[in-house]
């Protein structure tokens, strides 16, 4: 990075700190600390529900994933809407309603205080996993690729988060993350704009959309179904329906955005905007990584992007003949692709799908020769399944995006990092103040108490979450293991949800039991299954609301005892 | 548990109902998917 970067860089970071930081003057009660006092208007916890779902990694990966798999993972996002129509319509008004600070508060107020805490320590294991993957995982790209010492990196961007979380509180953490999301948003488009204009004279933005669609990175859309494939349209709309529901419905993090509404309306609305502008903007950044690909098509780009293992097997004897496979693919693939413009421009038919042909065999000889590195690097002592998708776009940037906009993309990766982990800490703060603190340890304190409970609570996940990420070489491939785990828990929730909201009868001993039995359900499926993770969550509520419906209808009658009894704190 | 009555369900800024604004981001999402199947048809 150049001085210009630099600047670029730590005026945009300063800048969110300190408007935040104005912005959560006199948060000194635990209302005004956690839930904001409930004033925010909608535009404000739209861009922040934006925000926390959106991590660095979405950003990096994403780009990364567009330009060696296409576009399809846009479908991931296709049940967020129904899910925002769902949570907006029922969860939203029963959570105002009901004055509560956790969605879990309001599972004791429904079923009882077992219920309550098995779906708290869920959420706290689950989320307080992920909190230190947050902050370590951009972390490890930008050390990776531009060099910086990894401890130093996460250290910065965790003491940031956890100095304006600690001080600031929800109102901190929600008016940066508004700024937070116009440095993302301002970023991806001049990183955009940038790569297009970086095409070389003859190809315009027709003939690059064009080529990127040849080559099957505009596949948005696949409908062939594969219970194992992640991304289609079924998985996109049932799984992911069931994924968001979980996540904007029964997961702190995002309930205690909206919670801080000043009225159902506002709450709602901000949900809505989430439901109507995601897509658009999941579609864009895919978009970014479709047109690196066609950068690429004209400049010869690495065999892997992770140089760091790239310079580790390039000695090995093996690796000679992918090079030159490689080199050999890229030029012909070059050829092709200006020949085809060529001929497109001609309107020359024959010609075209002459040169598509060669091109999309070039195409397939140079995945081949990328898949064949990949696997040298896991058989000679790297990672087993090795991939450099988080590698590509930063990659792209640090060599040929000019000096400014390099700074304006890495206040991108650290804005999305903050915006993420300043959630995640102050949920985790107020579930562990509010659902345990206050619940169990201690019931009659002042507000001034609780309100500095949750200051230490929120600082000791921070330093938890910064502590963790600083371990996070030591995890190695285990961090796969950690995302995948995050994603074990969201459907036992929900289920408990659904029964809270749709079946009035059933009460908290029979939840209890069917939170458990979904868990075992989805780790069966986790071990035993060839399952996609997004079907994780169908799963456990499915098997959470059947257990608990069974064991109400056909189980002794004390099962369903607790039904309705309001327990109001 | 606190009187529901006192959190005000206000109408929606526009449509006149939740309902409907409900209906038009379904409409919405269905539009979007029509037209993102119609863009992966179109550059194939």
């Amino acid at each position: 990075m150049r001085p210009l970067d630099w600047i670029v860089l730590v005026v945009s970071l300063v800048s969110i700190v300190v408007y935040g930081l104005y912005r959560s003057r006199g948060s000194n009660t635990v209302d005004r600390y956690l839930l904001a006092d409930k004033t925010m208007p909608w535009y404000a916890m739209a861009l922040s529900i934006m925000a926390t779902q959106a991590s660095a990694i979405t950003f990096i990966s994403t780009t990364g994933q567009s330009y060696a798999d296409g576009m399809r993972f846009v479908q991931a996002y296709f049940g967020l809407p129904i899910a925002m129509v769902i949570v907006s319509a029922i969860l939203v008004p029963a959570f105002h309603r009901a004055k509560v600070y956790t969605a879990y508060q309001y599972l004791e107020q429904r079923f009882d205080g077992k219920t309550r805490t098995l779906a708290s320590l869920i959420f706290l294991c689950q989320r307080g996993l992920s909190a230190g993957l947050t902050i370590y995982a951009p972390a490890i790209v930008l050390s990776i690729i531009m060099g910086w010492p990894e401890r130093a990196t996460t250290t910065l961007m965790g003491g940031v988060v956890v100095m304006y979380t600690v001080l600031g509180g929800i109102k901190a953490v929600t008016w940066s993350d508004v700024q937070q999301m116009g440095v993302i948003i301002l970023g991806l488009l001049v990183a955009l704009i940038t790569v297009i204009v970086l095409l070389p004279a003859p190809v315009g933005f027709g003939d690059a959309v064009y080529l990127a669609g040849a080559a099957g990175r505009l596949n948005a859309v696949t409908t062939n179904f594969d219970w194992n494939d992640r991304f289609n349209i079924w998985s996109g709309f049932f799984g992911s329906t069931f994924l968001f529901l979980s996540y904007f419905g029964c997961d702190q993090s995002q309930v205690q955005r909206y919670l801080t509404g000043r009225s159902i309306a506002q709450s709602r609305l901000g949900l809505l905007f989430n439901a109507v502008a995601k897509i658009p903007m999941q579609f864009f950044v895919l978009f970014i990584g479709a047109m690196v690909f066609v950068f690429y098509l004209f400049i010869q780009p690495p065999v892997l992007f992770q140089h760091a293992e790239l310079a580790r097997i390039e000695p090995l004897a093996a690796f000679a003949p992918t090079q030159q496979d490689y080199n050999r693919a890229f030029e012909d693939r070059r050829q092709a692709a200006l020949a085809l413009v060529e001929a497109r421009h001609a309107r020359d038919t024959a010609g075209e799908r002459r040169q598509l042909e060669a091109y999309r065999a070039a195409q397939k000889r140079m995945d081949a020769a990328r898949a064949r590195a990949a696997r040298l690097v896991g058989r000679s002592g790297g990672e087993k399944d090795f991939s450099d998708t988080n590698y590509i776009f930063l990659s792209f940037v640090t060599r040929y995006l000019p000096v400014g906009v390099v700074g304006l993309v890495i206040a991108v990766i650290f804005a999305a990092t903050m915006s993420a982990s300043s959630g995640e800490i102050n949920s985790l703060a107020t579930v562990s103040v509010v659902d345990i603190y206050r619940r169990y340890i201690h019931r009659q304190g002042s507000d001034h108490h609780y309100l500095m409970a949750s200051r230490w609570a929120t600082l000791f996940w921070g330093v938890y979450a910064v502590a963790f990420a600083g371990w996070g070489k030591k995890l190695g491939s285990l961090i796969v293991a950690v995302n995948v785990v995050g994603s074990l828990f969201y459907g036992s929730l929900l289920g408990c949800f659904v029964l809270a909201f749709g079946f009035r009868r059933v009460g908290g001993t029979a939840t209890f039991i069917g939170m458990l039995a979904g868990e075992v359900a989805i780790f069966w499926a986790f071990l035993f299954g060839r399952i996609s993770y997004l079907w994780y969550n169908a799963i456990g509520c499915v098997v959470v609301v059947g257990t608990a419906l069974a064991i109400t209808y056909l189980g002794p009658a004390s099962a369903s005892a607790t039904a309705g009894t309001p327990r109001p704190e | 548990m606190p009187d529901p009555r006192d959190v005000p369900d206000d109408p929606p800024p526009f449509l006149g109902t939740w309902n409907r604004v409900y209906a038009a981001v379904l409409v919405y999402l269905a539009a979007i998917v029509a037209l993102l199947y119609w863009f992966t048809r179109a550059w194939q």
